[in-house]
């Protein structure tokens, strides 16, 4: 048995061990709501987390090193980024997978190919957490990118508006400045 | 926590009872304790909705749940958003009647493919219509230890009842549902962590001491039998103002009793004043006819506006360099 | 704490911090990013408010009066006494949970303390202890707390945090209506001068200009002007736009934002062109340049100070009745508080349309009629001449904003004008749209920038419906009626689902007007070229 087929498995225990881990981030109460609800509009936080895992484990069950690892993480990382979290924090899912891989898996990967083969694909997850981090700036630059926008979307107004009442007419506005 | 406080305060509900009666005094158990609670809970309840009643109601802010009235040609929801004030007894009717609110809880699924499956998350709804109907039920079935002779419609109801024919005495569905829909918001208050963390003790206290007074009540019919004639003659004694205390009805009937009293008596002190509470919300009980007729405020404020004179009398030079009209052409002298 | 002694799993796992046992620990962190500024104390003296200070919520020291309780306790009383509202839903909650999940800013954070039972309960905590005898003597069952600086910060942080969007409201089985418990947790605030930047300050400049940007008489001018001869570039028609004059049928009354905000203002172009196709006998007015009410989210007598100058200005104008433009909590305003507040409009007339004879009955009193209602009547009788397929680029979504919706139940007659001027037409999920429809994160005061974590993450359930429609129905307009949605859905969906636009009703009303001797339209009222149906057909083949 190779690690794909370990994984693949095991998929449903991972996955249920490696969502429990994440959730512990946020408040005991939101858990089971995050946990629980599958109504994908109502919840598009739990949404978002099992859709992730789900395609994240798929990618790595069936190994495809062609998969767009910026896919896999995208959705969850621009959740994790406007929740009050850390960088850290947002992105410990990436390392709670390895964690969760190494409990689960730890005592079954006992061949020389096998722990070959694990540490390929702990190299992988580093470098999907290095994606990750990218993903993260992206979001988080979005985010200052917007502030700016709203800002220069006033002050352009307040410039016209000083333009017209700066004017000669405008006593008001000589008196203001 | 809480839930354990909640318990305890039950205990001693039931501990003083049973110990009391036991000590004699059934005047006391039988007459006072039900007087003074009924007291308690007919001077508290009216004094608290007359309160509320008697509160202003400055703003009409129905919640529109449903298409408003406007144009003649387009479909109107007479229920969800009435505009007139048979449309409010309507949805009153619907929310006091078939809890149209909770019943609101639609859940949607987003399956592969991806298709969208609605769906509706209704257990909250159907907990609580089936604990409060049961209540109700039970509580109308208790006519018959009232009123003699039984009125006809407690005799139906209680046939229809015990249309399931389950063991003697005939178990009644009722019976079932009220412990098991009790059950049910207990444990989801417990188990679910989101609302036990929004919990208190007086949101626990409440279903426990229900609980406990089903309890006993059935423990009564199945199990401890009570003298039924003396516990009639009781009841109607009460019920007709000339109170008698047959003897020998058994301890768990005072346990019942007390149990009942305390529920009637904690009544207008709690949360339980929603009973009352629902029909004086105003966001249900206004009809959604704001901008037909107009709605006053008793208290409606005096505020110190802007006046257009005061923004004239500000701007008055650049409106007239930007060819705007003007009321006056030159600044009135106090202004300047 | 020794590095290196670290467990990969302790480095890994974070759990949340700190794990609080009950909600009647007050501790919040004020953050960047998730809270607003506080108000300067210029805009708080403009407008005779107390306490004004300089102050900002991150501060240790928030400045409160020494007998600060004794104000809060008396603001309480007062209010008790005032509100049934507030009253009876300090009273009746039983905590049955069926609003927790219904609040877009607990969907988003999973912060209990956004779930609206918890909202409400940070204030009757209080009240319970001070006015009710269970929480005087029995305070830990019912939940009671004492009032502390902890609580009063608690406070600030959560109610603004609520966007009063009334979406709980429709699943309580009582009607409690968490936008009415914020209202009076924000007035209470507001007696110790706490209140914030993005709220006081438009409130200061509509009280002195007539809208909350502050833009003076011969500024708004410039503006319209500005707006009519882009039209005519656009459409090959001067329109006329009288401003403050008298004698007109109508004064028409819009958000001052879309005089002079993007998207809002192609919206203000298709009032424009529509106007002047019906030949419409109207005026705006400076002075009422503002159809929005932040007094709405900062007490109801800054609400009536602010409203006043519409029908002040109706009369002054001598018009016959008031048209309103696209606008969320200026309609909430309009609907539920104006006539009680300002009126009565005795000096106006029944709203009837010249041109359809249609009599609007159901403004009869208020006697201002919701431009969507207009304009469905106008079309439903033929009136005007329209081209859907002039917004054939656009494949649309609609998205009911909470006060059109929650608080009038306006949903149809925009739903028909839309069907009308375009043919791409793609509702959301049934839970999130019409009187379920997830508010934008960003209402009630809420829609600047420094929270701007807070408004995305409150904005996901709404973006997360308009995402499914944009990846299953290539939906890439989002079509709305209200001047906060038009502000803050952009920078959400361009965070959460690039790829869709914003725009109003009536910009798309103003694509599809066929009007007598326009030259042949090339673009959308945005100058974005126009598809022709035709070439559309072979492009798609």
């Amino acid at each position: 048995m190779n690690l794909h087929e370990l994984i693949t498995a095991r998929r449903s225990a991972i996955r249920v061990k490696w969502q429990k881990l994440i959730l512990e981030s946020y408040p005991a109460n939101a858990r089971d709501f995050f946990q629980n609800r599958k109504a994908h509009f109502q919840n598009p936080v739990g949404a978002a987390l099992e859709n992730q895992t789900a395609t994240l484990l798929e990618a790595l069950c069936l190994g495809l090193e062609s998969v767009n690892d910026q896919a896999l993480v995208e959705d969850w990382i621009k959740i994790r980024a406007v929740q009050n979290f850390t960088p850290a924090q947002a992105l410990n899912f990436i390392p709670l997978l390895k964690l969760t891989l190494r409990e689960t898996l730890g005592s079954d990967i006992h061949t020389e190919q096998l722990s070959l083969q694990m540490q390929n694909l702990e190299t992988r997850l580093d470098g999907l957490l290095l994606t990750a981090f990218d993903r993260y700036m992206v979001a988080r630059e979005k985010l200052y990118e917007i502030q700016a926008g709203e800002w220069r979307r006033q002050s352009y107004l307040a410039l016209r508006m000083k333009t017209v009442c700066n004017g000669e007419t405008s006593i008001a506005g000589e008196k203001e400045s | 926590m809480k839930f354990g406080f909640s318990l305890l305060i039950l205990a001693l509900l039931i501990v003083i009872p049973a110990l009391g009666a036991s000590l004699g005094g059934a005047p006391f158990w039988g007459i006072v304790i039900p007087y003074c609670a009924l007291l308690i809970f007919l001077v508290g309840f009216t004094s608290r909705v007359l309160k509320w009643a008697k509160l202003p109601v400055p703003f009409r802010i129905p919640t529109s749940t449903g298409q408003q009235k406007s144009l003649d040609w387009i479909q109107h929801s007479p229920l969800d958003n009435p505009s007139t004030g048979l449309g409010v007894v309507g949805r009153m009717a619907l929310e006091v009647l078939l809890f149209r609110s909770l019943f609101r809880n639609t859940k949607v699924e987003l399956k592969e493919g991806p298709k969208l499956v609605y769906g509706s998350s209704k257990w909250l709804w159907a907990g609580a219509l089936a604990f409060h109907y049961a209540f109700l039920i039970i509580f109308l079935r208790h006519f018959k230890y009232f009123v003699e002779p039984t009125p006809f419609w407690v005799v139906g109801m209680q046939n229809l009842d015990s249309f399931f024919q389950v063991g003697l005495p005939m178990l009644l569905a009722t019976d079932a549902v009220i412990v098991a829909a009790i059950s049910f918001l207990l444990l989801r208050r417990l188990l679910d962590a989101r609302i036990r963390y929004i919990s208190n003790a007086s949101d626990y206290f409440p279903l426990l001491l229900i609980l406990a007074i089903a309890a006993t009540g059935i423990l009564m019919r199945y199990f401890f039998k009570v003298d039924l004639v003396g516990v009639k003659k009781l009841a109607m004694g009460l019920f007709s103002l000339k109170p008698v205390v047959p003897e020998g009805i058994g301890a768990m009937f005072y346990i019942h009793m007390f149990l009942v009293s305390s529920l009637i008596a904690y009544f207008p002190f709690s949360k339980l004043m929603h009973l009352a509470g629902v029909f004086l919300s105003p966001t249900r009980n206004l009809a959604n006819n704001n901008r037909m007729r107009r709605h006053l405020n008793p208290w409606n404020p005096q505020v110190k506006v802007h006046t257009y004179e005061e923004y004239e009398d500000e701007f008055r030079d650049v409106m007239k360099a930007a060819e705007l009209p003007l009321d006056k052409e030159k600044q009135c002298p106090k202004a300047s | 704490m020794s590095q290196g002694k670290l467990k990969p799993e302790e480095l890994a796992r974070i759990t949340y911090q700190p794990p609080a046992k009950s909600w009647t620990d007050p501790t919040v962190e004020f953050r960047k990013g998730v809270i607003c500024y506080g108000a300067v104390p210029e805009t708080l003296n403009y407008l005779d408010l107390p306490h004004a200070k300089k102050w900002q919520p991150t501060d240790q020291d928030w400045k409160l009066p020494p007998d600060w309780k004794k104000i809060i306790f008396e603001g309480m009383r007062d209010r008790l006494m005032r509100f049934r509202s507030f009253k009876v839903f300090m009273d009746i909650c039983v905590r049955c949970g069926a609003c927790a999940d219904k609040c877009h800013f607990y969907i988003g954070s999973g912060d209990p303390k956004n779930m609206p039972v918890l909202r409400a309960e940070l204030l009757r905590s209080v009240y319970r202890r001070q006015f009710t005898k269970a929480g005087k003597i029995m305070g830990a069952m019912v939940g009671a707390r004492d009032l502390d600086e902890k609580v009063l910060k608690e406070w600030f942080y959560y109610f603004y945090q609520c966007t009063e969007c009334r979406r709980c409201s429709v699943f309580c089985p009582y009607g409690i209506d968490t936008a009415e418990i914020t209202m009076m947790g924000r007035e209470l605030l507001n007696l110790l001068g706490l209140s914030i930047e993005w709220i006081n300050t438009p409130l200061a400049n509509c009280f002195r200009t007539g809208n909350h940007l502050g833009i003076q008489p011969h500024g708004f001018k410039d503006s319209v002007e500005f707006a009519v001869d882009e039209l005519a570039e656009l459409t090959g028609i001067k329109v006329k736009a009288p401003i403050n004059e008298k004698g007109h049928e109508i004064l028409f009354v819009a958000p001052s934002a879309d005089y002079f905000a993007q998207p809002h203002y192609f919206t203000l172009l298709g009032y424009l062109a529509l106007f002047h196709e019906i030949g419409l006998d109207y005026t705006l007015s400076t002075f009422a340049s503002e159809g929005g009410n932040f007094g709405l989210f900062h007490s109801n007598e800054m609400m009536k100070r602010l409203n006043a100058k519409i029908y002040s200005e109706a009369k002054r104008l001598d018009v016959k009745w008031i048209l309103g433009g696209e606008c969320g909590h200026m309609w909430r305003v309009l609907h539920q508080y104006m006539d009680t507040m300002n009126g009565p409009a005795d000096f106006l007339q029944v709203p009837k349309s010249s041109l359809t004879g249609t009599v609007f009955a159901n403004a009869a009193s208020t006697k201002m009629v919701h431009i969507s209602e207009f304009t469905a009547d106008l079309i439903r009788h033929n009136k005007i001449q329209l081209d859907p397929s002039r917004n054939n680029h656009w494949n649309a979504t609609f998205h009911d904003s909470c006060n059109p919706a929650r608080c009038m139940g306006l949903f149809d007659e925009p739903r028909y004008v839309l069907q009308q001027v375009m043919k791409n037409f793609h509702e959301m999920p049934e839970d999130t749209i019409r009187e379920q429809t997830f508010c934008c994160g960003s209402g009630s005061g809420l829609g600047t920038d420094e929270n701007i974590e807070s408004r995305m993450r409150g904005g996901l359930p709404r973006a997360n419906a308009v995402k499914y429609v944009r990846d299953t129905k290539e939906v890439n307009l989002l079509v709305c009626m209200c001047a906060i949605d038009k502000a803050t859905l952009p920078p959400l969906l361009e965070y959460w689902t690039p790829g869709v636009e914003v725009a109003g009703l009536h910009e798309l009303v103003g694509n599809a007007l066929i009007m007598k001797g326009e030259n042949e339209r090339l673009t959308d009222l945005r100058g974005t070229p126009i598809t022709k149906p035709l070439e559309n057909k072979q492009d798609a083949a």
